[in-house]
């Protein structure tokens, strides 16, 4: 058994592909959908989306979205935006964090709404961060390994 | 006769560097909508899949009592939010858009107030002529549009409306049907029709899904059968709280992206018919020319020959 597992933003499909289990973190904590699971929907946070197929991980981050699993183990991820970790620059994600940093600073006092969005892409950019590291990580150590 | 052709050769100059203008704007466009139909094929499953999660959890909660899917009786306020181009030379690409939006408020009756919020200067331009109440215009944002970008729009249509400022809001864009035909249309965002109301799903994304219309209601169908079970987290109000603004925002991003595929083939077009008439134009004037040429060559031959024959006498 296996999931029928898809990513959307509405820019374009990120993911789409059979895969073993999902592990996404949700409003409530974070959630592992594995094969047989009921049918549910929750809001998802940012954060990490970690894709299990054929014994091996692959990262993905999200944004804030949905979570939708649908009987017959189709899961569908509706992200406002989504990437692979392959995808992810660092230098432009320090950038990014800088600028949402800046920008909260700056509303914090002026305009509620604002201050919100812009803890949002905080958190948003943080996410895309932790899982930039540590896909950099797991590069690392693959390449030690290959060195030695 | 020197004068003549001279005139002539002026013309065809002018017009062969026409055509070279209208043969750019003819690839650059035909680029432009390469991209912009390739996005719009891009944004379309995520627009059906949150219906369809909006429909699941239809079925399980009383949805009438959301603020986005209330239905007023009485119509005062009307927002119209519409879509047009930054630039001409597009062809019938702006006129028509612009003759849908004002059939729109005609539509709506005298003592409604009809307020605008314009994406694209033509547009702004044309409602600010008739003096309608624009709310706000925002240009430069048909090329390469982001979702971040259409965003404040869509969030800014979804406060006014729970607010209460409007009992109804339609969107007046441009339908990509295909390269050679567009359609204008007015098609209503708010109130959302009942999610469980598959005729109202299929009216929605068949205007904003051409192509899928079927296939999205067969699927609301066949989703009938298996969503009734569904869990929600945190609950399905939070859910649904979440959810409907977003797929209002996904529609205007859609409105947003057909309007810019649209108006790429709307220039391309314009521009290929423009190209062909030039082209023509220079095949006639050539013609035209080579007989004024031709002309002068034989009536100055003929005068040598009549002074030298009026010498020899």
């Amino acid at each position: 058994m296996s999931l029928k597992l898809k990513i959307v933003t509405p820019e374009r499909i990120v993911f789409e592909d059979t895969v073993d289990s999902v592990t996404a973190m949700t409003q409530m904590g974070e959630i592992t959908v594995l094969p047989g699971h009921i049918p549910l929907v929750a809001n998802l946070q940012a954060g990490e989306l970690r894709v299990r197929a054929n014994g091996a991980e692959q990262f993905l981050v999200a944004s804030t979205g949905f979570l939708e699993v649908r009987s017959g183990n189709e899961v569908v991820v509706l992200a406002d935006t989504a990437e692979r970790a392959e995808e992810l620059a660092l230098e432009q994600i320090e950038q990014a964090k800088r600028r949402a940093r800046e920008l909260m600073n700056q509303k914090r006092a002026v305009d509620e709404v604002a201050f919100a969005d812009a803890a949002a892409l905080l958190e948003r950019e943080l996410a895309r961060e932790r899982v930039a590291m540590r896909r950099k990580t797991y590069r690392d150590v693959g390449k030690a390994k290959q060195d030695r | 006769m020197a004068v003549q052709t001279r005139s002539i050769k002026r013309r065809l100059k002018s017009v062969t560097n026409t055509r070279k203008i209208t043969k750019a704007m003819e690839l650059v466009a035909a680029s432009k909508m390469r991209k912009a139909v390739g996005a719009v094929l891009m944004s379309r499953p995520y627009a059906k899949l949150a219906w369809e999660a909006v429909l699941a959890i239809g079925l399980k909660e009383d949805t009438t009592l959301h603020p986005l899917l209330r239905q007023s009786d009485h119509i005062t306020n009307v927002l119209m939010l519409l879509v047009s181009s930054d630039r001409g030379l597009a062809g019938g690409y702006n006129t028509n858009v612009i003759k849908t939006a004002l059939q729109e408020i005609k539509r709506c009756g005298k003592d409604v107030r009809v307020d605008s919020v314009c994406i694209g200067k033509r547009g702004a331009d044309a409602l600010r002529r008739i003096g309608g109440n624009i709310l706000a215009s925002f240009t430069e944002i048909t090329n390469h549009t982001k979702f971040d970008e259409v965003l404040p729009i869509g969030s800014m249509v979804v406060e006014e409306f729970s607010k209460g400022s409007y009992d109804r809001v339609v969107v007046v864009y441009t339908d990509f049907v295909s390269a050679v035909s567009q359609r204008p249309v007015a098609l209503e965002l708010l109130p959302l029709g009942r999610p469980e109301d598959v005729e109202g799903l299929g009216e929605i994304s068949g205007s904003v899904i051409p192509n899928q219309a079927t296939s999205s209601v067969n699927a609301s169908e066949s989703g009938g059968s298996h969503t009734s079970d569904f869990t929600f987290e945190p609950s399905a109000r939070d859910v649904l709280d979440r959810i409907l603004p977003r797929l209002v925002e996904t529609m205007v991003y859609q409105a947003v992206l057909e309007a810019a595929a649209s108006e790429h083939s709307s220039r391309m077009m314009a521009m290929r018919n423009a190209s062909d008439s030039a082209s023509d134009m220079i095949d006639d004037l050539t013609f035209t020319f080579n007989q004024a040429r031709q002309a002068g060559i034989t009536q100055e031959i003929a005068e040598i020959s009549s002074g030298k024959a009026a010498l020899e006498k």
